[in-house]
């Protein structure tokens, strides 16, 4: 089959014209391309290569082949990207997890110097109502709640205690 | 021992004795309060007896010897007299004021209590 070049096509124009009967008789159409009648080569290739199934069975293997193997390699790093992901994951919680017991550590401090404090404050509390249950002793509405005897006493006392 | 809590604790006791309900509070007073070396507390006392404002109570400032009014320092004196002026209801003190006159007391308290009486009728 002769090939169609620009080259070809101008050098052989007029001479491809002079052909175009013989040639016709392969090609009953005259179908013409550029100005040049086209041959039945050009449709029907009567000597078509056989096609090598086998190799062409090879190659799609070696394909397949690098396919699964690229794809093996690329399973493998996604499996280690993720892996290492989930171990980052892993180490942030490790990381979380302790800082969250140094947290309750320290709310239980402060949550136990609050409760010292409250305690404190109920003593001084205790003590200041002891002392103001005293205080009152000696207000007027409370003596005037006991009996004479007990103020006559009161006053006694207290009158030693100048003397004193 | 002014603004003492001893002293408060005296006042607020002679000042329940002059309030309580109970009578015997008045022999308490005369008895512990007016015999008593402090002039606070004599004085305090004297208050209390007047406040009460009973016949037993103002007799004692008036009328008793060496704890009634003629019988106090000059101080104490002077206060209980102003209490005595300052009541509201005068009328005990003006009776045991004009009976002093007529009972048999010493002269001196009798002219202490004329003195009072003049004044408790100025004032």
């Amino acid at each position: 089959m002769e090939k169609i070049s620009i080259n070809s096509t101008s050098k052989n124009i007029f001479r491809a014209a002079t052909k175009r009967v013989e040639n016709n008789q392969t090609n009953p159409f005259g179908v013409s391309f550029k100005g040049k009648i086209l041959t039945a080569d050009v449709f029907e290739n009567k000597q078509a290569k056989k096609i090598n199934f086998t190799g062409i069975s090879s190659i799609k293997s070696k394909m397949l082949s690098s396919a699964i193997v690229g794809s093996i390699n690329d399973f493998a790093s996604e499996i280690s990207t993720r892996l290492n992901s989930i171990a980052n994951f892993g180490r942030r919680i490790r990381q979380n997890a302790s800082s969250i017991g140094n947290q309750i550590s320290e709310t239980w401090n402060r949550a136990d110097a609050w409760w010292e404090s409250i305690r404190q404050r109920e003593v001084m509390d205790l003590v200041k109502s002891g002392m103001s249950r005293f205080k009152d002793e000696y207000s007027v509405s409370n003596l005037l709640k006991q009996p004479v005897a007990n103020i006559e006493e009161m006053l006694t006392s207290h009158i030693s205690m100048i003397n004193a | 021992m002014k603004e003492t809590k001893l002293f408060k604790n005296i006042k607020n006791i002679i000042e329940a004795l002059s309030k309580h309900e109970d009578s015997s509070a008045i022999e308490v007073l005369e008895r512990i309060g007016t015999n008593c070396d402090s002039d606070e507390v004599r004085s305090l006392t004297a208050s209390a007896l007047v406040n009460r404002n009973t016949p037993e109570s103002l007799s004692i400032v008036i009328l008793s010897k060496g704890k009634g009014i003629n019988d106090m320092n000059t101080g104490v004196a002077m206060t209980t007299i102003n209490d005595i002026l300052s009541l509201q209801d005068k009328a005990i003190a003006m009776k045991i004021l004009n009976d002093a006159a007529g009972t048999d007391i010493d002269e001196e308290i009798k002219e202490t209590a004329r003195s009072v009486q003049a004044l408790m009728a100025l004032s």
